[in-house]
Order: structure tokens, then sequence, then C-alpha cells
């Protein structure tokens, strides 16, 4: 039953995987059980969007099936909350109010088992410092559409390295016009082009094995 | 030698003809704006200063045929007509150089599709343009709105007249419009929302797009009326393969495309459809459009040499200088890239080029330079 959790959502059937859920949960199936195939699920949609089966759009409707049916779950878990993958800060940077690629990374990372914390948009550089001072947050992700994006990020960039944080945290940025000339502008450690690749390169940096 | 001029050397290339030389045709207000010592809250309103920094930019870095889209002069509109303002420089609080950004937020709920259509489509935005624009429901006040709207678009008209006098011509004027979905994701419902309603509501949104076509469509004629240009931007982004699979796009968009193309050909308008983000995979959808009659706008993020090779026979090519090149790129690799769109695209005609999709305010002057120098260079 748990798989077919798992396929019900990487198929989009948002009524039947919730009857799925509730059913397994009044069977009593072990509430991590199901999280842990969601997130499979989560994870052959990536693949899906990685080899062009799958597009934003499917992207987006997984990730709110999957937030539906994780509602459903939570109240059965206790204090069993499942392991942390990593901490990530992630904000659109200052001068930029953009969100929608910041917050399909997000969700996304979300979905994978990230704590993220979501700074929002127009993010001053030292409002990542703080944060990833009082969370011990282990990758900051940047996000931007406009070109003026690009100086906040390399800003930020060097606020986190001469708060001391950097190397051993890493920074990276996405965003439409972002490409290889734009990272080396900035100074990140990585850049991606979509959300699928935001995924990759947390699992990457914080060695928990990515989409 | 150039022996056309601006008008006809972009209406050829619109026809699929081979012009004088490719004609090159920026959106560069913002740049130009701060390049001509201005802020961007005197470019959005304050018509005449912003036509002095466009000049003193053509004087200094180059000359152009014409404007794309031009957003001097248009704030007060802006923030009269867009149910959800959005940050306009030097208003509500933004600073006079802050740069214009659309807010993605929700202004209505999935259950108002239907109200959409029971209200009937006119009615609901204006229900919906109220919401942050209360002052409109006192009826003296709704009929200074509209002598703005009016008065403002006859300045427009004064300013394309002196630009012309320069030889730039305006694009598209200021004759803009969005098809349903584009209108509906970009400004009613924010795009993820949009996104789950289509899976969710898809009969719902289907019904509401059809019935916001007809009156989009009416718009988009008056705003022709009102410049005297015959050409309509019409703006995509939403609806593209960056953020929708084909699936969704032959089911919800690609009806819509055709039906609000089609309607601007039959009455001799010449579609502009300004695709951001990457089309690429929908270029062929766009093969059936009449001969000669669209352009396909581009900002860089799409192919535009597979465009060309899809679509070359069937449409203007334009674009697409990318916004990331003219900040960050040297004049070298702008120059070699320029060179490559006008050979490629350029040496039988039907293409225009075009920044990809805006000059950025902080571009590099060398680099735009370049850009508006290239068409000279490297047309044969």
């Amino acid at each position: 039953m748990a798989d077919d959790i798992s396929s019900l959502l990487v198929e989009l059937e948002e009524e039947r995987l919730r009857r799925s859920v509730s059913e397994a949960l009044s069977r009593g199936d072990d509430p991590l059980t199901l999280v842990e195939k969601l997130r499979e699920g989560m994870g052959t949609v990536g693949q899906r969007f990685e080899e062009h089966e799958y597009y934003l759009s499917e992207l987006i409707m997984s990730a709110e099936i999957f937030k539906q049916a994780l509602a459903l779950i939570e109240p059965h878990m206790g204090a069993a909350t499942g392991e942390s993958r990593g901490r990530i800060v992630i904000g659109t940077a200052k001068g930029d109010i953009h969100d929608i690629g910041k917050n399909i990374v997000a969700t996304l990372l979300r979905c994978k088992g990230y704590e993220v914390y979501d700074l929002g948009e127009n993010v001053a550089p030292r409002l990542f410092v703080e944060k990833v001072k009082e969370t011990g947050a282990g990758l900051v992700a940047l996000s931007g559409l406009l070109t003026f994006a690009f100086d906040a990020m390399k800003e930020t960039a060097e606020a986190l390295s001469a708060a001391g944080l950097r190397p051993a945290l890493k920074v990276i940025i996405g965003g439409g016009p972002v490409n290889g000339t734009v990272l080396e502008y900035v100074g990140a450690d990585d850049w991606g082009k979509d959300a699928a690749r935001a995924v990759k390169l947390a699992g990457r940096f914080l060695g928990a094995g990515g989409t | 030698m150039d022996f056309m001029s601006s008008a006809e050397r972009i209406e050829t290339a619109i026809t699929l003809g081979k012009p004088d030389r490719v004609p090159v045709v920026p959106i560069i207000d913002f740049f130009a704006s701060h390049y001509g010592g201005i802020t961007q809250h005197e470019m959005f309103f304050d018509l005449q200063k912003a036509d002095r920094a466009l000049l003193k930019t053509m004087d200094e870095l180059g000359r152009m045929d014409g404007q794309n889209l031009s957003y001097a002069g248009m704030g007060r509109i802006v923030m009269l007509a867009i149910p959800n303002p959005p940050v306009m420089p030097g208003v509500n609080g933004a600073a006079p150089d802050d740069q214009f950004q659309f807010l993605e937020t929700s202004l209505m709920q999935p259950q108002e599709y239907l109200e959409l259509i029971e209200r009937g489509p006119v009615r609901w935005m204006m229900d919906k343009l109220k919401i942050n624009h209360p002052s409109l429901y006192n009826p003296l006040n709704f009929t200074k709105a509209m002598a703005t709207v009016i008065g403002d678009n006859l300045k427009f008209r004064r300013s394309m007249k002196r630009m012309r006098g320069h030889g730039v011509e305006s694009l598209v004027a200021y004759n803009i419009v969005f098809p349903p979905l584009e209108f509906l994701s970009l400004l009613m419902r924010s795009f993820n929302d949009f996104t789950i309603d289509l899976f969710r509501y898809p009969d719902e949104v289907e019904a509401a797009c059809k019935a916001l076509r007809g009156p989009i469509c009416k718009l988009g004629l008056q705003l022709v009326a009102l410049s005297g240009v015959k050409r309509v931007f019409i703006g995509g982004t939403r609806t593209s393969a960056s953020f929708m699979s084909p699936r969704l796009f032959e089911k919800f968009a690609l009806p819509e495309w055709e039906a609000v193309c089609d309607f601007f050909i039959r009455r001799g308008i010449t579609p502009v459809l300004h695709f951001d983000s990457d089309w690429t995979p929908f270029f062929h959808y766009f093969r059936e459009l009449p001969k000669g009659k669209c352009v396909m706008n581009l900002d860089g993020t799409s192919d535009i040499f597979k465009a060309r090779e899809v679509l070359g026979d069937r449409m203007c090519i334009m674009g697409d200088v990318p916004a990331t090149m003219l900040k960050l790129g040297e004049p070298e690799e702008v120059d070699g890239y320029c060179r490559r769109l006008i050979e490629e695209l350029g040496q039988d005609g039907g293409f225009i080029l075009s920044s990809g999709c805006t000059v950025p305010i902080d571009a590099r002057p060398e680099n735009v330079s370049t850009m508006l120098h290239s068409v000279k260079k490297y047309s044969k």
C-alpha cells in the first residue's frame, strides 16, 4: 500500500492519494514510512522533470500534493519527525522581489527532508549572516531575476565570508539570468538553472544525496 | 549604406523581406533613463525628460531604428490600470531609482472563476480594480482616471511623433495585452496558485479564460486606435515551457494564442509575441499562424537559432542579446554574439536585433554601444 502512495504522488492523483494516506493511517501504518514513500515519489517526479517528461507545472502540483499528504500524516507522528538532512537558508537577494523560483526550490528542499529557513524577498546580506549564525545552516541559496540581484548576491557572499562562515558554509545561486558568468562574478560555490538542480546541489554540499 | 527609413526597415523585416540592413529595436527605457541622468521615477512620469534621456543615449552610444516596448510616461496608467499595483519607483515608499517589478500575490480565489463569468468579465475586472483603487468607486474620480488614461495616450502620440523625427519608430507603442491565461497568472492569481488551479479546476479556468478573451482583444483594439500604431505587444511567459507542460499548453494556452493572434491579424494588426523564458519546445505550435503576419520576440532564454530553423519561413524573429551579457560581458563577447545573430538569422531578412528582454539599468554602456553599432557593421 505504501508503494501505492509513492506512485499516486508521481501520477498527481491528489484525491486518491489523500484517501490512501488516510486509510494507511487508520490501519496504523508507520507514519515515518509513509513520509519516506512520499519523498520517494518526489524523487521520481524530480527525475521525470530532469528527463523533460514533467515540467514545472507538474513539479508544483506534486509539491502541493506532498504538502497536503504531509499535513494528514503529521498529527500521527508524535515526537518522531524524521531525521533532518541539513539546514538551508534561502532568500531572494536584496533589491529583487521575484519569488516564484525561490519558493519552488524551498518547497522541493523541504520535500526532500531539509530544514529550510526562507527569509523571503529583498533580503539584505546581514540578514543571511544572522540567520546562518542562528541556525547553523550549512548552505545558503540565493535567488534573483534582475541584474541588480547579481550585485546583492555578491555582497551577500562577501558578507558571509567576512563573518568567517565560509568556506565551511556553501553558497549556491539561481534565477532566470544566472549562469556561469554570474557565478564567477558573485563568487558563490555553484549555480543551478532550475529547481531540480538546486536539490542536487543541496545533496552534494550537505552530503545527503540529491534527487 | 542605409537607404530605407527606420519604418520601412522594420516593416520589411516583419513581412519577411530583406531590408537594407538588420534593424535594431531594443527595450531600452530603464537603461536610457539611468544613462541619460534621470531617475526611474522621472522616466515613468515625465515623458519629455525620458525622451531627452533617450536622445542623449543615442547621440553618445549609437542610433536605433525603434524602441520595442516602452515604459516612458506610463507611470500613471500602470498605477491605475493594474489591479495589483506593482513596485513603482518613487511611489508608495519605493526609492526613485528602484526597479519596477510586479508583485506575486493572489487577488482572487478559485471560486471566482465562475463568478467572473456570472458577473461578466468587464464588471468583474472593475470590481477587482477597485480593491486596490477604492477611489474609483466615486464616479468623479473614475472620470478623472479615464481622462488621465486618454490624456497620457495623447502625450504618447506626441512623443512618438517627436522620436519619429529622430528616426526612432515605436514598435508596439503602448498597445500591450496579455492572453487570459497569462493575465490571470501574472496579475490576478499568482503563478503558484494558478498552476495548481489548472489541475484542480481545469473547467473553471478554461471557461473564465474564454470569457475574458473578447474583452482583452477589444482593449487591445482600443489601444491600437489610441496610439495609431498597428502592432500589438502580446506578452507570454507563464504559458512557456519553462512553466507549463506541452499537455497543459495544448489544452489551455494554444487555443488562446491562436484566437488572440487571429483576432488582431484579421484586423490588419501585427502581433508581436513577446516571449520571455523558454519557448523552444513550443515553437512548432506557432507554424500555423499566417505567414509574415507576426513577430516572435525572444529574451535570450529560448534558443533563437532553433526559432529561425522552425519558424523562420513563417514569421519575423526578434531578439535576443541577453541582459546578463549586457551587464557582465565584455564588448568583444557582445560583438561576437550580435555578429552571429545578424549573420545567421538576418542574412535573408526576417530578423530584428533586440535586447533580451530589457537592456538592464546597470548594463555597461560600451556593451549597449556595441549592440547598437553591430547592425551597420555586420549586415550584408
